[in-house]
């Protein structure tokens, strides 16, 4: 199959999947009362549903997945680790102990304004934070298994202060804390929407001046320094791309699991190249498949209640790591 | 009405558990005189000539009960599996909201030696006690610290069922004498069967005509309020909370809330299933069902309008919302989170009725000043 014929069924199943997730819902609303949200002859509740509710939610999942996804795979380039991802470096703990600091630590701080922009660059910062952290052992250490046990261990030891703030809070402060720690895509509103998607738009397009450059990082940093790339300016551009994607979506939609570490692997496998190119694009439409896939299995009649999308999201990607693990246990050891 | 019948002869089987496992035998206990109950379900009491027996059911379907033998004078010689407790208990701990108002109408405070955490408590005497620490704080975490637990040595230790009985009863509690008493009052489906639980915490401290006569007074204040709203043709619609995380729990259809707003005259959009629990929905199915109901409360820690569209700003669809029908139960309320309506507000179910008949039928209670509820602005 060729690449245009790959992008091709990509962006027909990103849209079936789309249109699916806004079909599907705890509430059934027939195909043509849905249709009729968007040209305004739909009563009040179904427009609020269709309109209010499941389209933002549709939205989010696209930007969500795609912005994990290519998150996990900078971070696989940087690190030079198949393994490496938000969730398994610890950076997307260090984001959540970093945001909890923030809301249950934040005090009289409840200005709205500073409120919605607050937990986006808590986010965001303790995400740069922890990659930094990784960034500083990786030099000193070269063994990759040793690095993915440190990121775990910072990960288990943000958990830990999470939970230590947590005990201390109040209980008002800690429902808020709780609810978002939950991870959800159902509380992205029109409004978080236009800055989640600025952001993370921003961020691929930077992604594209980047192809270059990481496609010679692929062959180690002495050949890429030999092929004129600033190492150091790149590992920073990277470092703070990889930090926005991961720690903007950890803000609106709470940490989610597994989407960074499985998709660049199932991109790398279906495209069968690592050409930077068509990982960013792949990524980014796979990433969006994913996550538009586990929102509707999530809201799947069966579950009688709407299941946290990170549930779903565990439920694909551990058994995608384990299997990874499994297959790779020979060049992993 | 207060009912003391004494017809039935019922005979409980008590197993003998003995610590030698060979000396294993059953022996009967005869419970002559039942004191029968007008509304509360989970607990019986047995009134002897020289002890009480108080039975209390522990899980939900009532398959799981407990035996409380409570003496004054001589310990009576059952031989059964029954805990046995010396009354008038001169300290107790409580572990819920609930306990604290009902012992404060029975004005047994004084005999609160701890509580679970004082910032959830409202009642100013046993907030200032905790702050002067003559009354201990046993699970400031959320988990009950055994160590100080045994340090301070309460004679009860009342709790509410945590689904394991082998958890309430904790080996280390009983080998230094505190007893837990496991009271399911939240499982009751009437306002009035969980009041009624003051009849239950009497027993142990010797209070029981105290009680009777609350109980009574309180009955009698709902049952005349409940009629003011039979005739009323006119039922508003009302929903209830806010979602948490993705899950909007609704009070079942059979719960005390559900029959606290049926007897205020409202017409409670989730009223038709039998759960007694709350039932776990999502904002679709809320949106799908309340978006035109009258009146919205129970609206968690929200103080004014603006707090609810701050959690998101779709509740603003809302058709309550939007004409200001809001009311929170959070009226009496400090700065730590203490809420009367979980204390005094639970064990007066008719102020609570009269607070919601004022809300939703003004004209019939003007004279009424909401006391637990307040409309958000």
């Amino acid at each position: 199959m060729s690449f245009a014929k790959k992008y091709l069924l990509l962006i027909l199943l990103t849209f079936i999947l789309f249109v699916l997730d806004i079909a599907s819902g705890s509430v059934f609303i027939p195909v043509n009362r849905i249709l009729a949200c968007f040209t305004n002859h739909a009563n009040v509740t179904d427009t609020i549903i269709v309109l209010g509710f499941r389209l933002p939610k549709a939205i989010a999942a696209i930007c969500a997945g795609s912005a994990l996804a290519v998150s996990g795979m900078l971070m696989q380039t940087f690190f030079k680790n198949p393994l490496a991802g938000p969730y398994v470096l610890g950076v997307n703990s260090v984001s959540s102990l970093s945001v909890a600091l923030f809301m249950l630590g934040s005090g009289g701080v409840a200005s709205s304004f500073l409120h919605t922009l607050g937990i986006p660059l808590a986010s965001s910062l303790g995400a740069m934070a922890g990659l930094l952290l990784i960034m500083f052992i990786a030099k000193k250490i070269q063994n990759q298994t040793h690095i993915l046990l440190i990121g775990m261990m910072i990960g288990f030891i943000a958990g830990a202060w999470q939970s230590v703030l947590e005990y201390l809070s109040s209980s008002m402060r800690l429902k808020n804390f709780v609810i978002w720690n939950m991870a959800s895509l159902s509380n992205v509103t029109d409004n978080d929407l236009l800055i989640f998607c600025s952001i993370v738009v921003i961020c691929f397009v930077a992604c594209l001046f980047l192809i270059k450059p990481l496609n010679a990082l692929l062959l180690g940093d002495e050949q890429a320094y030999l092929l004129g790339i600033n190492i150091s300016v790149l590992k920073n551009v990277v470092l703070i791309l990889t930090a926005l994607l991961s720690g903007v979506t950890t803000a609106y939609c709470g940490p989610v699991g597994f989407v960074g570490l499985a998709l660049p692997h199932l991109v790398r496998i279906f495209f069968k190249t690592t050409h930077h190119l068509h990982q960013l694009l792949g990524n980014i439409l796979a990433g969006a498949c994913f996550l538009l896939l586990c929102d509707v299995l999530s809201n799947l009649p069966i579950f009688d209640v709407t299941l946290p999308v990170n549930v779903v999201t565990s439920l694909f990607g551990a058994p995608f790591v384990l299997w990874l693990i499994l297959k790779n246990k020979n060049t992993l050891a | 009405m207060k009912k003391n019948i004494s017809v039935f002869s019922i005979v409980l089987l008590f197993l003998i558990s003995c610590n030698n496992e060979q000396q294993k035998k059953e022996a009967t206990v005869s419970l002559t005189h039942i004191k029968q109950n007008n509304y509360a379900t989970y607990f019986k009491i047995y009134k002897e000539a020289d002890f009480a027996a108080l039975v209390t059911y522990v899980n939900k379907d009532k398959t799981d009960s407990l035996v409380y033998v409570l003496y004054s004078n001589e310990k009576p010689k059952l031989n059964s599996n029954a805990y046995y407790i010396k009354t008038p208990l001169k300290s107790a701990a409580v572990l819920d909201a609930f306990f604290i108002g009902a012992l404060n109408n029975l004005n047994c405070l004084n005999y609160i030696t701890a509580i679970d955490n004082s910032d959830y408590v409202y009642n100013p005497i046993i907030k200032k006690k905790c702050a002067e620490n003559k009354v201990q704080q046993l699970s400031k975490s959320g988990v009950l610290n055994i160590e100080q637990t045994l340090v301070c040595k309460p004679e009860a230790l009342f709790i509410n069922p945590s689904g394991d009985t082998k958890k309430d009863f904790d080996p280390r509690l009983l080998k230094a004498t505190i007893t837990p008493v496991v009271c399911a009052d939240y499982y009751e489906n009437n306002p009035l069967g969980r009041v009624e639980w003051v009849k239950a915490l009497a027993l142990f401290f010797n209070v029981e005509q105290r009680a009777d006569s609350l109980f009574s007074s309180i009955e009698k204040k709902y049952v005349q309020l409940q009629s003011i709203t039979d005739t009323c043709t006119n039922k508003p619609t009302v929903f209830t909370e806010l979602k948490t995380g993705d899950v909007w729990f609704v009070p079942g259809g059979k719960s005390t809330t559900a029959q606290l707003l049926k007897n205020a005259g409202a017409d409670f959009i989730f009223k038709d299933n039998d759960k007694t629990a709350s039932v776990s929905l999502n904002m679709e199915q809320v949106i799908s069902k309340a978006t035109n109901a009258d009146y919205w409360i129970n609206l968690h820690y929200c103080n004014i309008k603006t707090d609810i569209i701050k959690q998101d700003k779709r509740y603003a669809v809302f058709n309550a919302y939007k004409k200001g029908n809001l009311y929170n139960n959070n009226a009496l309320i400090d700065e730590t989170g203490g809420n009367a309506y979980w204390e005094s507000g639970l064990n007066h179910p008719d102020e609570l009725l009269a607070d919601l008949i004022k809300i939703f039928h003004p004209a019939l209670l003007s004279q009424h000043t909401l006391k637990y509820y307040k409309q958000l602005k």
